[in-house]
């Protein structure tokens, strides 16, 4: 190799050029390259850069860098919900995505957040229940917001009233991470994950058959740092349940899938500019008995769902407007053979959980052999290292990848 | 050394013999000429195929004087070479789309080409591409220093890159601590 040392070196032009095709699956490259000098800092983090950076890797960008996983030693596999589960059972767990080449620092990814179980991950920032309980001590009860990137812990001040009921009963309620700015179309998520954030709890109370909302913001406010709202009109099915799948963030409105035994599992739609509860029917039943549902953003931006039948066949469906332009329905948009990417042995005894969707083009798929991989844009399969079966999972992609500007 | 009566006819029959050839010729800052076709040129470069498009080409030797002999051999190489490799239609169609299509892979014989270059002549060329806007040289090129950047700590991407550090010892602790995520493994 010919003498490393030569002037003049690269030129900007050059420099950006090179730095534009670093891939967004190794986020840790751009902050070196900030780290090199002065100049090159500058570059990464002037909005130009980050803008062409962002359009050019626009697929890549929201591949997941890893999972959040939640799993317990519980005999039961599956999340029961029903209720009060022993603390001690559950861990939230960072997996790296065999798709990316992201590593969390070390003690980080063994630390493992034991009693915990995430509830969402959005942003770069992930948010987990504190199953660890002293029922006599109130605040105790506490959501926590974690960033796995600096490591950061917050505690969320206590929950209202109107949350106590529900709060031991992990089935009757579930929670979204968001960016403050989620639902104005503010924010490009490239770099917000160290900025203000909202959290939304949604519950039902069963025995009196009404549904509740609580919304926190990080942003210093003089009122109360949540507020409440219920609401009696969703006839409520007397035994559902949330789904400890994640939620979906489409538009303005946030999505949770609220689960019955027979065919009566509805969504519920959070409204974020109105803070308003509503439900939304399922496509006409599948015949299958109680089939895992996950509902995800499409890659047009719509409300998709997914349903896994019994045959390894999951089934997706977009929500769409309606043939007279009016209401909107369900439309289905495709059905993805499992056989096709799973060994014959992962498909014998069982059909598998659905766990997790990243989009539209990465599932992840939980067997009685192991779990999978999948990128659908790609074909890929993996099968990751750990071999605990996860009854939910949470893809994280980050939103930290561009250094700041400094110095 | 014309007379000036036949100048217009030598220009004009110059300019036809110009449109019927089917290579360019290109002169670098240091005065050296180089062939390449141009109809890879026209495809590979949108910088060239705006000057044969608009009849700025010389037959004498384009001047492209920010761009020298080794250089711009690299460049012409390239051209020629794609010209032989292809035509596969998907690489002629990823080609025009490059700025929206996803990163595609370098082949094996322009991951041959970029690696028989020493670091010197692959930034020259980097340089010589951006300027010609080859995107597809600029992929492969790039992608192969991108490469070279892989799983290296600050200093040793300096070392590759023949440059000065001009952070102070106390920035560079405070932002490493900040990122500690981004050093685990140096």
């Amino acid at each position: 190799m010919a003498a490393v040392h030569r002037v003049p070196e690269l030129v900007d032009d050059a420099v950006e050029e090179v730095l534009i095709r670093c891939l967004p699956d190794d986020p840790a490259r751009l902050h070196r390259a900030a780290l090199v000098c002065k100049r090159w800092r500058r570059l990464v983090s002037s909005p130009a850069f980050r803008r062409r950076y962002t359009e050019r890797h626009h697929r890549a960008f929201h591949h997941p860098l890893g999972f959040v996983c939640n799993f317990t030693t519980a005999v039961s596999s599956s999340f029961s919900g029903d209720d009060n589960g022993g603390a001690d059972d559950h861990t939230a767990h960072f997996v790296p995505s065999p798709l990316s080449s992201f590593h969390l620092p070390a003690a980080a990814a063994a630390a493992g957040h034991r009693k915990m179980r995430a509830l969402d991950a959005r942003y770069g920032r992930v948010l987990l229940h504190d199953m660890d309980v002293d029922p006599i001590s109130l605040d105790k009860m506490r959501l926590v917001v974690w960033n796995p990137i600096t490591g950061e812990h917050r505690d969320l001040p206590r929950l209202p009233l109107v949350a106590y009921y529900s709060y031991y009963s992990p089935s009757c309620w579930n929670a979204a991470v968001l960016c403050a700015a989620a639902g104005d179309g503010g924010c490009d998520h490239v770099s917000c994950h160290r900025g203000h954030f909202r959290v939304v709890v949604v519950g039902v109370n069963r025995r009196h058959n009404y549904a509740y909302s609580c919304v926190y913001s990080s942003e210093p406010s003089d009122t109360w740092p949540w507020r409440a709202r219920t609401t009696c009109s969703m006839a409520l099915h007397p035994g559902c349940r949330f789904d400890p799948n994640p939620s979906a963030l489409v538009g303005d409105a946030l999505y949770f899938v609220l689960q019955t035994n027979g065919d009566s599992s509805k969504i519920l739609k959070y409204d974020l500019a109105t803070e308003r509860m509503s439900a939304v029917n399922l496509p006409p039943p599948t015949g299958f008995h109680s089939p895992r549902i996950a509902v995800l953003t499409m890659d047009e931006g719509g409300l998709g769902l997914a349903i896994v039948g019994q045959s390894s066949k999951i089934y997706m469906w977009s929500r769409v407007n309606g043939s007279d332009g009016g209401t909107e329905e369900w439309c289905q948009s495709g059905v993805i053979d499992l056989e096709k990417f799973l060994p014959a042995n992962a498909l014998v005894f069982d059909s598998p959980a659905l766990v997790g969707f990243a989009g539209v083009g990465v599932i992840f798929i939980g067997t009685k052999v192991g779990n999978f991989v999948v990128d659908l844009k790609s074909d890929q399969v993996r099968k990751l290292d750990e071999g605990t079966m996860f009854y939910s999972v949470f893809p994280f992609s980050s939103s930290f990848r561009f250094p700041g500007p400094r110095y | 050394m014309e007379v000036d009566k036949g100048k217009g006819e030598a220009e004009e029959t110059r300019k036809v013999a110009e449109a019927d050839r089917d290579t360019v010729t290109l002169k670098s800052s240091d005065g050296k000429l180089f062939e390449v076709s141009k109809e890879a040129a026209a495809r590979l470069s949108t910088v060239l195929a705006g000057m044969i498009a608009g009849g700025s080409i010389d037959d004498n030797g384009t001047d492209l004087k920010q761009i020298g002999s080794e250089a711009l051999e690299n460049v012409v190489d390239y051209c020629n070479k794609h010209a032989n490799s292809i035509p596969s239609a998907a690489l002629i169609s990823s080609s025009i789309s490059f700025n929206t299509a996803p990163f595609k892979e370098p082949e094996e014989w322009e991951r041959k080409f970029v690696d028989r270059l020493s670091h010197d002549a692959l930034f020259d060329l980097v340089e010589a591409a951006n300027f010609l806007g080859m995107e597809r040289l600029l992929d492969v090129t790039c992608h192969k220093i991108s490469e070279m950047m892989k799983g290296k700590s600050p200093d040793q991407i300096r070392e590759v890159f023949n440059i000065k550090n001009d952070y102070t010892k106390e920035e560079l602790e405070e932002i490493r601590q900040e990122l500690a995520w981004a050093f685990y493994d140096d």
